[in-house]
């Protein structure tokens, strides 16, 4: 007893010492098969061609209007028509209210929003119809928290349309590295739709596969253990009917691979291009025929600047584009510098019969009035590309998509605002921008 | 006579051949001058950059027009790579390797920019530099990389295997930096093998080589980061990223005044943990860009990371009067006041970041109620962070200490246990999780909690404090005397620590426990 209390006194004597200090507050500043020679070809840089100011989109911003206060932060855009009225709706993952909405059209370019769900650090939304009962619903990639972690957050959550836009949630996948992009297809050729999903994480993430095993069950295959996977696109690449996954992976890696299916869910990766610049910016791939000659090319932009302190871009960002040459390989070319480029997206925009590239700047100089936040390139001939500069304002649009809003047979764009540097003078959620080109020519 | 006449004749003729021949050499001279006087690239539009940069690439090209010479060509070929204009760059470099075929200094150069942009004539290029300088480890060490993002696995693992074996070479250190924190580029050339066995399916051999490089360089985040891709328990923290550091690229980047140049390079030495280059860049980027805003939080956010609160502020009300109303800035800036105890200013700023809604703003807002002795409102934002941010571990350790010192221990213990799942290596988390662990008069547990806090920062004398007074009460006054002398010897002026020592050595000289 005598120790004991000893022991108590000396304690008690010892409370003041110093407890462990509060410690500082973490603020978020928070392959093809190469060519076998390698002789050096010294060839010329290739100026990027630039157009004539392009003003053939009218914006329109929609849905909820943005308080004095308010930031925007939509992570992900997507055009569905998910009422299945024979207009297209608007689909957003809201990071600043952790949402994802709907946009529902309800008449010609009348757009009213709703809550379809909550959703902690939604990153992606994929709208396809799941269950094969006639209505679209909805997968989304939820990182937990939008900013870097290492945390097993991530989340993939299907939502379920029971036909009436009443959406019953399905977590098919939850405690694993933060997830950034799920997209669906038939990869093991069941006659249902798996999931191919993109866990960007951090320090750890990883690529893999679910394949659909019953109602609203997966069964989870890995296919690669590198951290920052961004993308995750579905398509069949090479020709032999079968659906293969091309992933975009940032981080300090900046590769792109294409996972090749033997059909079965059994897949073999091969990359399809790397940069040895650690900080590349990888920020966004999507697969479109540019060339028009029968196959999926990888449509790429470089214009991230996450990690620094500077949010102004970077000069080899940019557009890419990976020519699909058949077999799974890909030839590299360089399109166009664009500071910050984000969210490329193809379509023909002009009417002209072949496929131009709308994309997006989340981090550009924004103090500089000529920094362009929406541009086109508009392909003039097969494969040859003229930078059309579009708008300035609003500024910080990080997420782009396509789809004929209007009903008028051309490919309108939506875009959405990721507002987390300054300046916060042009704001926007939600942008939609009416294409009138084609009435303009 | 013939003969001397046609002697001379042959002579004459021969020098009126050499006189031909020589003036075609000279004018020929004159002519390829010219040339590449011409071939020069033209200087691109500079509207847009700063006075400074721009005054750097125009001196850099009239001094190149003037004397197209490899020395003076290649010169505004790096003045345009240091400004960004990548164009501009290629151009000079490809007509300074023209000119000085031997020199490929300008080919290693014209490399640097080709990788930057993911251009495949980088390979090129570097099998060029590398031929001409077969001990040149950087260049072997980048065709490495060339080629195993290009798919070529044979070709990357020879490559990086000659990087693996070459020289080291020093860092380049500029005027008053008088250290560097860097690895060699040997060690980068081992993730590269590293990663070529993974490709060939050979994990085993990877781990070898990542576990070896782990043990050589313990703060080696890439070879810790590629560990704990492969799930293996040898790392249980990474770090970030951070690339190799190149003496050609920091000789480079030490003549920018370009700020995103500058910051970019600031922002890998802070990574890195390069402080004395840090600090050389940003104050090149603040003397060459003083009123862009960047530049301003770039140095706000060192003189804190460096203990300057006083020095920060001054930047960060310059900033706030460029950027009113910048998010970033006002947590920064409310974080800097409570550094320097002006707490109610601290709090007027951190409320003016809470519109925002995250976590830090409201996080580093609990801190300074906090330390104001308001804890339910203190309490309140540490759970307004954590609702926001379910995984802030920093919001949770002030949140458990906050209960701990209430009485609520047992409420506190779990919140910590959640706060070292999630940072398994926050030395302070564990300090303050064994403290709560003692007041709950677990002591065994906090004795174990209390050294895996000594093992994680050796050199705070806090674990070693604490762990102390757990012996203390314990009643193992011998093992407490000994910790408290411990923390002494880590600072001699920890003034808790000499007090804990003095009243322990007197209880053991007088026999009282």
């Amino acid at each position: 007893m005598a120790v004991a209390a000893g022991a108590a006194a000396v304690l008690a004597v010892f409370l003041q010492v110093r407890r462990a200090e509060q410690a500082a507050a973490d603020v978020a500043r928070a392959v093809p098969a190469a060519p076998p020679s390698v002789t050096e070809t010294i060839a010329a840089t290739a100026p990027v061609a630039r157009g004539p100011r392009l003003d053939a989109f009218t914006p329109q911003k929609v849905g909820a209007s943005i308080g004095a206060d308010d930031r925007p932060m939509i992570a992900n855009v997507t055009t569905v028509d998910l009422d299945r009225d024979g207009r297209l709706d608007i689909v957003a993952a809201d990071a600043a209210a952790n949402r994802i909405v709907w946009l529902r059209q309800s008449a010609a370019g009348v757009f009213t929003e709703s809550t379809l769900a909550e959703v902690p650090g939604p990153a992606h939304v994929h709208a396809a119809d799941l269950d094969a009962d006639g209505d679209s619903d909805l997968a989304i990639a939820s990182l937990g928290v939008l900013f870097p972690n290492n945390q097993k957050i991530g989340a993939v959550v299907l939502l379920e349309n029971d036909g009436r836009q009443r959406f019953t949630p399905h977590v098919v996948l939850d405690t694993v590295a933060r997830v950034a992009d799920v997209r669906s297809g038939d990869l093991d050729g069941d006659g249902d739709l798996d999931l191919s999903v993109a866990h960007f994480g951090y320090d750890q993430g990883e690529t893999r596969w679910l394949e659909r095993t019953g109602d609203w069950r997966y069964e989870s295959h890995v296919l690669q253990e590198l951290s920052g996977p961004i993308n995750a696109e579905i398509a069949d690449v090479d020709g032999d009917r079968d659906l293969d996954i091309v992933t975009l992976v940032s981080q300090e890696w900046e590769e792109i691979y294409v996972f090749l299916n033997d059909g079965r869910g059994q897949f073999t990766p091969r990359r399809i291009f790397g940069a040895s610049n650690e900080d590349f910016g990888s920020s966004w791939i999507s697969l479109a025929d540019l060339d028009g000659d029968g196959d999926p090319d990888v449509v790429y932009s470089n214009g991230d600047a996450f990690d620094y302190a500077t949010t102004s871009g970077r000069s080899w960002n940019g557009v890419q584009w990976l020519e699909n040459t058949g077999g799974g390989a890909f030839t590299f070319h360089r399109l166009a510098d664009v500071p910050g480029a984000s969210g490329p997206q193809a379509a023909d925009l002009d009417g002209d019969g072949d496929l131009d590239i709308a994309v997006v700047s989340a981090y550009n100089n924004w103090a500089d009035p000529k920094a362009q936040s929406l541009v086109v390139l508009e392909q003039t001939a097969r494969g040859v590309f003229t930078l059309r500069d579009v708008a300035n304002t609003p500024t910080h649009l990080v997420t782009l998509a396509l789809g004929d809003l209007s009903g008028d047979g051309l490919p309108d764009l939506v875009t959405g605002g990721m507002h987390m540097s300054w300046p916060y003078d042009r704001l926007s959620r939600l942008t939609v921008w009416t294409n009138t080109w084609r009435r303009r020519r | 006579m013939a003969a001397p006449t046609l002697a001379r004749q042959w002579w004459l003729a021969a020098a009126v051949v050499v006189a031909v021949a020589g003036a075609a050499w000279v004018g020929a001279g004159v002519m390829a001058r010219r040339t590449l006087a011409a071939a020069v690239p033209a200087l691109p539009d500079l509207a847009t950059l700063p006075a400074a940069v721009q005054t750097a690439v125009r001196e850099a090209e009239a001094a190149a027009r003037a004397t197209p010479e490899a020395a003076t060509v290649g010169a505004f070929g790096r003045a345009c790579h240091a400004a960004q204009l990548a164009d501009c760059a290629l151009g000079a470099y490809r007509v300074a390797e023209a000119l000085a075929p031997d020199d490929t200094s300008w080919t290693y150069h014209r490399a640097l920019l080709l990788e930057e942009r993911g251009d495949d004539a980088v390979v090129g290029a570097l099998v060029r530099v590398t031929t001409a300088q077969p001990a040149h480890g950087h260049a072997w060490f980048r065709l490495g990389e060339a080629h195993f993002k290009r798919g070529r696995l044979d070709d990357a693992a020879a490559a990086y295997t000659r990087a693996e074996a070459a020289p080291a070479v020093a860092a380049f250190t500029p005027p008053g930096v008088t250290s560097r924190q860097t690895w060699p580029i040997g060690a980068y050339a081992g993730i590269g093998l590293a990663r070529v066995a993974l490709e060939r399916g050979d994990k085993a051999a990877a781990q070898v080589r990542l576990t070896a490089l782990a043990a050589a360089y313990p703060a080696f985040a890439p070879a810790r980061g590629l560990l704990r891709q492969l799930d293996l328990q040898t790392a249980s923290t990474a770090g970030s990223y951070v690339p190799p550091v190149d003496p050609v690229v920091d000789a480079l980047v030490a003549t920018s005044r370009h700020s995103d140049v500058l910051l970019k390079y600031a922002g890998l030495a802070t990574r890195a943990g390069d402080t004395a280059w840090r600090e050389f860049l940003a104050r090149r980027a603040l003397e060459f860009n003083a009123g862009d805003r960047n530049v301003i939080m770039a140095m706000a956010e060192l003189l804190q990371d460096t203990h300057r609160p006083a020095e920060a502020l001054t930047y960060l009300e310059r900033y706030e009067a460029l950027a009113p109303g910048d998010h970033h800035a006002l947590v920064e800036h409310g974080r800097v006041l409570g550094d320097l105890d002006r707490l109610a200013e601290a709090e007027a700023m951190l409320r003016r970041a809470l519109p925002m809604r995250d976590a830090a703003a409201e996080y580093n807002l609990g801190t300074v109620l906090d330390r104001m002795n308001r804890w339910d409102e203190a309490r309140a934002h540490y759970e307004r962070a954590l609702a926001l941010n379910p995984f802030h571990a920093r919001a949770m350790n002030n949140l458990a200490s906050g209960l701990n010192r209430r009485g609520q221990t047992a409420r506190a213990i779990d919140v910590f246990e959640r706060a070292i799942a999630i940072t398994p290596d926050a030395a302070d988390v564990h300090v303050n999780y064994g403290i709560a662990l003692t007041d709950a008069r677990r002591f065994d547990q906090a004795v174990s909690v209390l050294t895996t806090a000594v093992s994680l920062d050796p050199r705070d004398p806090n674990p070693h404090n604490n762990l102390g007074i757990t012996f203390a009460s314990m009643g193992d006054l011998p093992r407490a005397r000994d910790a408290f002398a411990r923390a002494l010897e880590l600072n001699p002026r920890h003034a808790n620590a000499r007090r804990n020592l003095d009243r322990v050595t007197a209880m053991l000289q007088s026999g009282r426990p």
